[in-house]
């Protein structure tokens, strides 16, 4: 487990979460807008993080005949994301979807 | 003024819909973290050190890749600049001593963020600080329980059944495809949209530990607005 690397981003992130909590008032104006980038930086870094994933997943499914199970699991995923919009439920679905029907198939 | 452990209780009951929605991404993140040699003790203490389901899956995508450990810590660290506003946005309705707002501020999660917002629309006063620490030391021990759980369970599970060892491995994808959606908007579609593009060109021409930074700068891209 790299822990250096594990702990500067554990402190960085507590940092971030807890320095405006404690900021005295009058230091953060509460009006102030927030940055386009920022906001989008996020959803960016998890959309390629995902296309990193899913790509070699579709790759080594297409490798051994698996195709199906993974088209069942993602069906599963945006079956439960349009019904509860619930990433924990939904990722649950997906990997029950995928062991039914490589069971069945 | 209600007493502290009712208070801590209320915000323990206010964080079981989190810890329900934590268990099977945690569970997923645990077995992910054992395919790749991780133990359940290490799992857990990763999950109680980093508590950010995101910022675990991106260290977890990128370790195989071969990334620089610096490189992957600092994109870690950039993705999760977004806390900073949670603390902003609540700062003002948060009614605590400077212990209480730290320890409620460790587990700040996107959605400890959107369950205290929500408490903040249905009073009038501030939110106390009992009521807060309960709600994210909920959270917390639910994602560190649920990771070594996963790790221990997934283990055991890999063993048994093949095609429970591919569901497992589909726990990644599946839990990236969830926040992705979560995360979209029609304001962010053109950016993610070309950050998955960028992506998945790099992922194609074999460069994968290129794919995630690059992508990023799909940020700078102006939104879509409606007029």
């Amino acid at each position: 487990m790299p822990w250096l690397a594990i702990c500067s981003v554990g402190i960085a992130t507590c940092l971030l979460r807890v320095i405006p909590l404690l900021w005295p008032a009058g230091r953060v104006q509460r009006t102030s807008p927030r940055a386009a980038w920022l906001d989008a930086l996020g959803p960016c870094l998890l959309t390629a993080m995902a296309a990193t994933v899913v790509a070699p997943a579709f790759n080594e499914a297409a490798g051994h005949g698996a195709l199906l199970p993974l088209g069942f699991g993602c069906f599963a995923v945006a079956g439960m994301m349009l019904a509860f919009r619930d990433p924990g439920w939904a990722t649950l679905a997906g990997m029950a979807a995928w062991w039914i029907s490589a069971g069945w198939l | 003024m209600k007493p502290l452990p009712v208070l801590f209780l209320s915000g323990a009951r206010a964080a079981l819909p989190i810890a329900a929605a934590y268990g099977p991404v945690a569970f997923a993140l645990g077995a992910a973290a054992a395919r790749i040699g991780i133990s359940p003790l290490h799992s857990a203490l990763w999950s109680a050190v980093m508590f950010s389901g995101a910022n675990q899956a991106l260290m977890l995508s990128l370790i195989p890749t071969g990334v620089p450990l610096a490189v992957v810590a600092l994109l870690c660290m950039a993705g999760s600049l977004r806390h900073l506003l949670y603390g902003v946005v609540l700062r003002h309705h948060v009614g605590a001593t400077g212990l209480c707002r730290a320890a409620f501020g460790y587990g700040l999660t996107d959605e400890v963020f959107a369950v205290a917002l929500a408490a903040v629309g249905c009073t009038s006063s501030k939110l106390k600080g009992a009521w807060l620490v309960g709600l994210s030391l909920t959270a917390l021990t639910a994602w560190v329980a649920g990771t070594g759980l996963g790790a221990f369970a997934g283990d055991g599970l890999q063993a048994r059944s093949p095609a429970l060892q591919e569901a497992l491995d589909f726990a990644l994808p599946a839990l990236l495809i969830a926040l992705v959606w979560s995360a979209a908007s029609h304001a962010r579609a053109r950016s993610m949209g070309v950050a998955g593009a960028i992506a998945l060109g790099l992922v194609a021409m074999g460069r994968s530990e290129l794919a995630i930074p690059a992508g990023a700068v799909a940020a700078f891209l102006p939104a879509h607005r409606n007029h």
